[in-house]
């Protein structure tokens, strides 16, 4: 308890206090940008830390972490084009939301459950961090490629309307992921003697073209050219009543703790878990026909997942020394360059840090529900800039951005030929979401698949005979179970409710 | 070809096709039990089985729905100054490309009011390349 | 349709405005080049900043290890040093790149063992380490082959009999399949006639996580990923790949000293495009020397676990050459050159 406590004294100091607040700043830019994401925003800013001392160095970039890991859900909600990866899922319910003249509520509820998951994580990684730690070392190629496989079923349950449809949508998605090196033998596939696609289709061009410029060719093709826009001069920012928060209460408690087991998990991060929690939500929901419509529930169980991966993926980093999600490996250098080894020794050197990282990662979290909740005000305004001024923004804003990730033209052109593609397959009835889900999760899959059979000498038994595979496996089988069967009971009327707003 | 998901399920199809015959021809390893031609194989022969369902829903079932018509004149104008954007973008520098695109979008929805289109286009490119230079330190030709 | 065939008419001019700027550029080498030959030995060189390529993504360790090394070059040249981060296909699209840049030391690359001096041979790139004009060696990490503080391999000898006596039974975890981690230790295991199980990884910290949670037997990375989990008694390292024993690790031998002759290590250095003017390469090595002794440098190292190790354009050009007829050896032994 001492302990606790004389952490918070290191962390609450004026200049700490506002380089966390700095960071929170740039986070939630960073990760509102389509393109430039939480990991990019840690990493140009580590070398400036060279000179910092550690608790400002560490507010400064875990600052960052938090506000990052929010601020996609912004440009998710309001202009259906997630700022990053781990937002996707927040498109789902956010931008109906926004849609029906919610968009002030979208944005509090997407900030307040972020607040929610981010401080619950800190909480689990100051008392969990050794026990939690342990889940990440039983996990092996076979446990990897079985959560793989968790991650496909939900693909299933996400797939709006016509579950073959995402099914097909998915497996393009992960066909997609393949093209590049291979994993394992380490040779180029599938890329045509072009030198850009050596390196495979980047994540952030591929996610940025689905999202951002499918939404963009489509909406110039709803455009009426002669009239004006139709304007959403409306957004509720009523803040969510108390019984909403209530009723939600175990969707959030599940999001927060699939979001830290996940961010525990190394290879994995935001984007998985947001879309577990999302699937759950729905899954465990007395109307899960609503999903999808825009309820708040939806926002809810994205947001509280992905910012509770934070608190997760530091714990494997902390306790040791192996990173858990893309933010926590640049901060494995971050902590290098203040003298520290992550590793099993750093706790057990530094006693006083976990505290220190907790308080900072409480402080940052309640910063970025302070300039959140403001951003819920001001930042519906940005829907009164007409469409035809908005969206040529949003284009500019998508090249840099995916350009700034590798400084790769070759990217920048990935980002039009997918959005391009993303655009006819979506007038086709096959939804985008999926073919992401597919492509974040092919990576997983495949490397762990022939890993696991490399490790175990070429017998497949080897994913039923350790616990944790097997039970995972068996998990992904229910789910897949209960999927089929509600879609069987209830498809019908599910369908007949879609069909049109798809068309 | 009436219905959109023969057309869809057929697109599947033909993807499907491609990814198969691509993965064959990558050479198979003698280190490891799959090649990297075999996941990527699966992978396709799964998305043919589901190309070939939505397919044949789509001959079978009732009430066709009609193969989705696209609006060319409005997307393409939007999809070229896209791919003229990346033509520039190495070549000229950047405040200036980026100009030029925004006009040429915002002209392309339908913005026409001279001053509008000037004052976005220099304004949101100058905005952009100062933020993204100075405050990211991002490096833009 | 109207704008496309607008800017349709556009663009020769733009061709134009590059034309001009190259005959521009070309003018201006040529005058530098004159100046040179005049007999004045000052080379105006850098007369604007000067761009290292590092390619990797941020935050990694090629990239930590440049910025500092990119600030103190500002202060000895007079002239801003940018560091760009061009990453992807194992630093192959970076160092691509910079083979295929104008040759006139304005842009760098922040290379590394693995792009080149073993991508060139596994895969299809457009250069080779003849592609590059080599300026100065900046740091030298040695490989550690690890193990669990479980296993029971105490010496790098147990490894090696154990292995004898059961081919194949070992596993062990490396970065990648094709990275120096890789190719080093399947030449050590041609040398000693042993044969194990490679299990490839995405990086190093994954493979490090997979000798922990014990799901491979063995792990060979960099030394500096494993220090932490040594000092803390996590693992066990059975020889480090450096002439002498590490700093960092000073209980452990090497594997010299354990009768096994293999002296290996991942290399970070400079180099430029082919055909930079010989003054501008000198000029960038005592540069960069000056930059290796610099103090802000030397502690950023220290602190990645990264051990100085400058060696000039002439001896970086010989070390570049002999790795890359060593590694070339091994990928076609063990079957991974490219078809």
């Amino acid at each position: 308890m001492v302990n606790v406590l004389t952490g918070l004294g290191a962390v609450v100091t004026p200049s700490a206090l506002l380089w966390n607040l700095i960071g929170v700043v740039i986070g939630i830019v960073f990760g509102a940008l389509p393109g430039l994401t939480a990991t990019q925003a840690v990493a140009i800013f580590t070398p400036l830390t060279f000179v910092m001392p550690f608790t400002i160095s560490m507010s400064f970039l875990l600052g960052i972490y938090c506000g990052g890991y929010y601020g996609g859900a912004i440009t998710a909600i309001l202009l259906r084009t997630p700022g990053a990866p781990g937002n996707a899922a927040t498109c789902m319910d956010g931008y109906p939301m926004a849609q029906k003249g919610q968009a002030g509520k979208a944005l509090a509820i997407a900030v307040m459950a972020s607040w929610l998951g981010g401080e619950l994580s800190a909480l689990a990684l100051m008392v969990g961090a050794p026990a939690l730690s342990l889940i990440a070392l039983r996990f092996g190629p076979p446990e990897y490629f079985a959560i793989g496989l968790l991650g496909l079923v939900c693909v299933a349950g996400i797939s709006e309307g016509n579950i073959l449809k995402g099914v097909a949508g998915g497996l393009a998605g992960m066909l997609l992921a393949t093209i590049g090196m291979d994993p394992i033998s380490g040779r180029p596939r599938f890329t045509l003697g072009i030198q850009g696609l050596m390196a495979g289709v980047a994540l952030i061009p591929a996610l940025v073209g689905l999202f951002a410029i499918t939404e963009v060719l489509a909406k110039a093709e709803q455009m009426e050219l002669g009239k004006k826009d139709q304007l959403i001069t409306e957004y509720d920012i009523a803040l969510p009543t108390k019984r909403e928060w209530w009723e939600s209460r175990w969707t959030l408690l599940k999001g927060t703790i699939i979001g830290v087991i996940v961010g525990v998990l190394p290879g994995t991060g935001p984007t998985i878990a947001s879309w577990m929690s999302y699937q759950e939500a729905k899954r465990s929901s007395k109307h899960p026909e609503l999903f999808g419509t825009g309820i708040t529930e939806g926002v809810m169980a994205t947001e509280v997942a992905n910012n509770a991966v934070t608190g997760g993926a530091l714990i494997p980093l902390l306790t040791l020394g192996v990173p858990g999600d893309s933010v926590t490996a640049v901060l494995l250098g971050s902590l290098m360059i203040q003298g520290l080894t992550p590793g099993p020794l750093l706790i057990r050197n530094n006693p006083a840090l976990v505290s220190q990282l907790f308080w900072i990662l409480i402080i940052a979290n309640a910063f970025m529900l302070a300039i959140g909740l403001g951003a819920a005000r001001a930042f519906p305004q940005i829907l009164r800039i007409p469409m035809r001024i908005l969206l040529p923004i949003i284009c500019v804003l998508c090249i840099v951005g995916s350009y700034a990730v590798n400084n790769s033209l070759f990217d920048v052109w990935m980002v039009v030929l997918i959005g391009f593609v993303g655009f006819v397959a979506s007038k086709f009835g096959f939804q985008v979401a999926p073919i992401v889900l597919g492509f974040i999760l092919g990576p997983i899959i495949e490397p762990n698949f022939r890993r696991a059979l490399i490790t175990s000498g070429g017998s497949p038994l080897v994913f039923v005979t350790r616990p944790f595979s097997l039970g995972i496996l068996i998990l992904a089988g229910l789910l897949l179970a209960f999927i089929l069967y509600r879609q069987r009971s209830g498809g019908v009327a599910g369908e007949a409710v879609k069909e049109p707003d798809m068309a | 070809m009436n219905d959109r998901d023969i057309v869809g399920g057929l697109a599947v199809l033909v993807i499907s096709v491609v990814g198969l015959v691509a993965s064959m021809r990558v050479p198979s390893e003698t280190t490891t039990q799959f090649g990297g031609g075999f996941y990527p194989g699966f992978l396709s022969v799964c998305l043919g089985v589901c190309g070939l369902i939505i397919l044949v829903e789509g001959v079978l079932k009732r009430e066709k729905v009609p193969v989705p018509k696209f609006e060319w004149g409005k997307v393409l104008p939007v999809l070229g100054s896209l791919v003229l954007y990346c033509l520039l973008f190495p070549i000229l520098d950047f405040r200036i490309v980026t100009a030029i695109f925004l006009a040429i979008c915002m002209f392309a929805f339908g913005v026409r009011r001279p001053l509008q289109l000037m004052a976005v286009a220099i304004g949101g490119s100058l905005v952009v390349f100062y933020v993204f230079t100075l405050g990211f330190n991002v490096v833009l030709n | 349709m109207r704008e496309q065939r607008r800017c349709g008419g556009g663009r020769p001019s733009v061709r134009w405005s590059r034309w001009i700027a190259a005959f521009l550029e070309m003018a201006l080498v040529a005058g530098i080049a004159g100046c040179g030959g005049a007999g004045s030995k000052q080379v105006k060189y850098p007369v604007r900043a000067v761009t290292l390529v590092v390619p990797y993504a941020p935050g990694g360790s090629s990239d930590l290890s440049a910025r500092p090394v990119a600030d103190a070059m500002k202060e000895i040249l007079g002239q801003p040093m940018v560091v760009v981060n061009k990453p992807g296909g194992g630093g192959s699209v970076g160092a691509a790149e910079v083979a295929a840049g104008k040759n006139d030391g304005y842009t760098l690359l922040n290379a590394s063992i693995g792009p080149i001096t073993i991508v060139p041979y596994t895969t299809q790139v457009s250069y080779n380490y003849e592609s590059f004009e080599p300026i100065a060696q900046l740091t030298d990490i040695p490989l550690a082959l690890a193990v669990s503080k479980n296993s029971k391999f105490q010496t790098l000898k147990d490894f090696v009999e154990y292995a004898k006596a059961n081919p194949g039974a070992i596993k062990y975890g490396h970065p990648g399949a094709g990275n120096i981690q890789h190719i080093t230790m399947e030449r050590f295991c041609q040398s000693v006639g042993i044969k194990v199980t490679q299990v490839p990884y995405e990086g190093a910290n994954p493979a490090v996580a997979a000798l922990l949670g014990g799901h491979v037997d063995a792990t060979v990375t960099g030394t500096q990923e494993i220090t932490g989990q040594y000092k803390s008694g996590e693992i066990r390292v059975l020889g480090v790949t450096s002439a002498s024993r590490v700093d960092m690790l000073p209980d452990v031998p090497t594997f010299k000293e354990q009768g096994y002759d293999l002296v290996a290590g991942v290399w970070y250095g400079v180099l430029a495009p082919k055909g930079t003017p010989k003054e501008i390469v000198d000029k960038l090595a005592d540069a960069f020397k000056k930059a290796c002794q610099d103090s802000k440098v030397l502690e950023a190292w220290k602190k990645l676990y990264l051990t100085p190790a400058y060696l000039g354009p002439e001896e970086f050009a010989q070390r570049i050459k002999k790795d890359a007829a060593t590694n070339q050896k091994v990928v076609e032994s063990i079957g991974l050159s490219k078809k």
